[in-house]
């Protein structure tokens, strides 16, 4: 068992770390209000945006250890993660599935530009009625000739508002359940294509998020992922690349938290000595290296079995759960461990709590997960 | 219909070699024991596979029957009955079987 990086990552990491420093600043820096454009494009020329894409279609070409690597120092150095968690998003669930299972056609089509960050993706998924019970979607595709016919609406879809391809699941043959679902890569611009207003989330700002309705649109069969019917495949296989590698945005997050919290220790003195001296505040300290640690072996765990094409959904489960529950929980102690000062706003001492509390929902929420591993454990 | 014999007497080297046990296997873990179960049963018809069951069945096949299903083999035409399933199996054991031995 070998733990260390190779110079290459370890280069990419340290390179990934700089880059979020400069530029991923939340909101502030950008002039678009609503999405920062230029920062994606920056993204983008960096390499993060197809990170894990083949080299041929303008990729890195990075397996999925390399490309949690980046992520995490693109989640280390960003003051705020929504813009990270909206490329991880593109990427990791539109993107590489068009890689793995689109046709050529599509894919020459369209990843070289969703590699760059000339178009942005989506995975369209969710429907009211269908969150965690994700498969009891009801959109539906009906084929006509060479083309299918989408209709549904599709409830909380991350880039929805700037999207320009949207991955979108739906049922051929709703008699067939979960093997009646088929994936199709939507032009965002196509006839019937309609997006409602954004919502507002808690955290996680930068990363837009609206619902996306579908009436009548008309998509090429070429556009089709993979078999018709083999749609749920394409978005389990999407999802462990999600819960590996996004995450990993976290830890890094947790490792920023971990910082500023020594500083603040080291340098706050309350009863003649630094708050660091005083036990309690050095076990919660202690306690959050422990959990940073915990979660990131858990994660490159997974995503090294990924990368081996072994059976990872148990370790990608566990791997989930330990980062997003560690992640909410790094969130409080920076608050905590701040006082007064964490708890005020304009500091954005919060911003990693409020960041942190969407990962126990998306992706599968921390229930999901658990009933995940019971059924790994032959439960 | 016929009803699947749990006797040895399918021969481990035909395409329908892994009938016994996934029949054994679905039985036991979804079906409570009812064992009408026969080859040609709609599966997907029946509800049998779904988002949670299917994870069972490729963990199944993976370190009970040793066969590794493809992403792309897991559509609806490989798991609509039993003996479709076993087929496929079959077919990705022998392609492994003949990549071993070259």
């Amino acid at each position: 068992m070998d733990f260390s990086w190779t110079d290459e990552q370890s280069t990419l990491h340290e390179q990934a770390l700089e880059f979020a420093r400069a530029r991923l600043r939340g909101r502030d820096d950008d002039d678009d209000r609503s999405f920062a454009r230029a920062t994606w494009r920056a993204l983008g020329d960096f390499g993060a945006l197809g990170a894990c894409l083949p080299r041929a279609h303008g990729g890195l070409g990075l397996d999925a250890l390399t490309t949690a690597r980046v992520v995490e120092g693109l989640g280390h150095g960003a003051r705020e993660l929504g813009l990270v968690f909206s490329a991880c998003a593109h990427l990791l669930a539109c993107a590489v599935p068009v890689a793995e299972h689109g046709s050529a056609q599509l894919q020459r089509e369209v990843l070289p530009a969703l590699a760059s960050g000339e178009q942005i993706g989506a995975n369209a998924i969710t429907e009211a009625g269908a969150g965690s019970d994700v498969f009891s979607l009801r959109t539906t595709a009906r084929r006509d000739g060479d083309d299918y016919v989408l209709d549904g609406a599709k409830s909380y879809v991350t880039n929805g508002p700037v999207a320009d391809q949207l991955l979108v699941y739906a049922s051929t043959n709703p008699a067939h359940g979960y093997l009646g679902i088929s994936a199709f890569l939507v032009d965002a611009r196509q006839a019937g294509v309609t997006r409602g207003e954004p919502f507002h989330k808690t955290g996680l700002g930068s990363s837009p998020i609206c619902p996306v309705y579908l009436r009548d649109v008309r998509v090429p069969g070429y556009r089709r992922l993979g078999a018709e019917g083999g749609g749920a495949a394409i978005f389990q296989r999407s999802m462990a690349w999600e819960r590996a590698c996004l995450f990993a945005a976290f830890v890094g997050a947790m490792a920023r938290d971990l910082e500023l919290c020594l500083e603040h220790a080291r340098g706050r003195q309350q009863f003649r000595k630094p708050i660091g001296r005083h036990q309690a505040v050095a076990h919660r300290l202690a306690d959050m290296k422990l959990r940073l640690e915990g979660a990131r072996l858990l994660l490159y765990r997974a995503c090294w079995r990924l990368d081996r094409g072994e059976l990872a959904a148990l370790d990608i489960s566990l791997a989930k759960l330990a980062v997003s529950e560690a992640a909410v929980q790094s969130g409080l102690d920076v608050i905590r461990l701040h006082g007064g000062l964490g708890y005020m706003s304009e500091t954005g001492l919060d911003n990693g709590l409020r960041d942190a509390l969407g990962s126990l929902i998306f992706s599968g929420t921390s229930e999901i997960q658990r009933d995940l591993i019971a059924r790994g454990l032959g439960l | 219909m016929q009803t699947i014999n749990h006797t040895p007497a399918l021969s481990s080297t035909t395409a329908d070699r892994f009938l016994e046990p996934l029949s054994r296997f679905i039985i036991r873990e979804f079906l409570h024991g009812d064992a009408s179960l026969t080859p040609e049963t709609p599966l997907l018809e029946w509800g049998v596979i779904d988002s949670m069951t299917i994870i069972d069945v490729i963990v199944f096949i993976s370190e009970q029957l040793g066969v590794r299903v493809p992403d792309e083999e897991i559509r609806p035409d490989n798991f609509a009955t039993l003996r479709a399933l076993s087929r496929m199996l079959a077919a990705l054991d022998d392609a492994a079987r003949v990549r071993g031995a070259a």
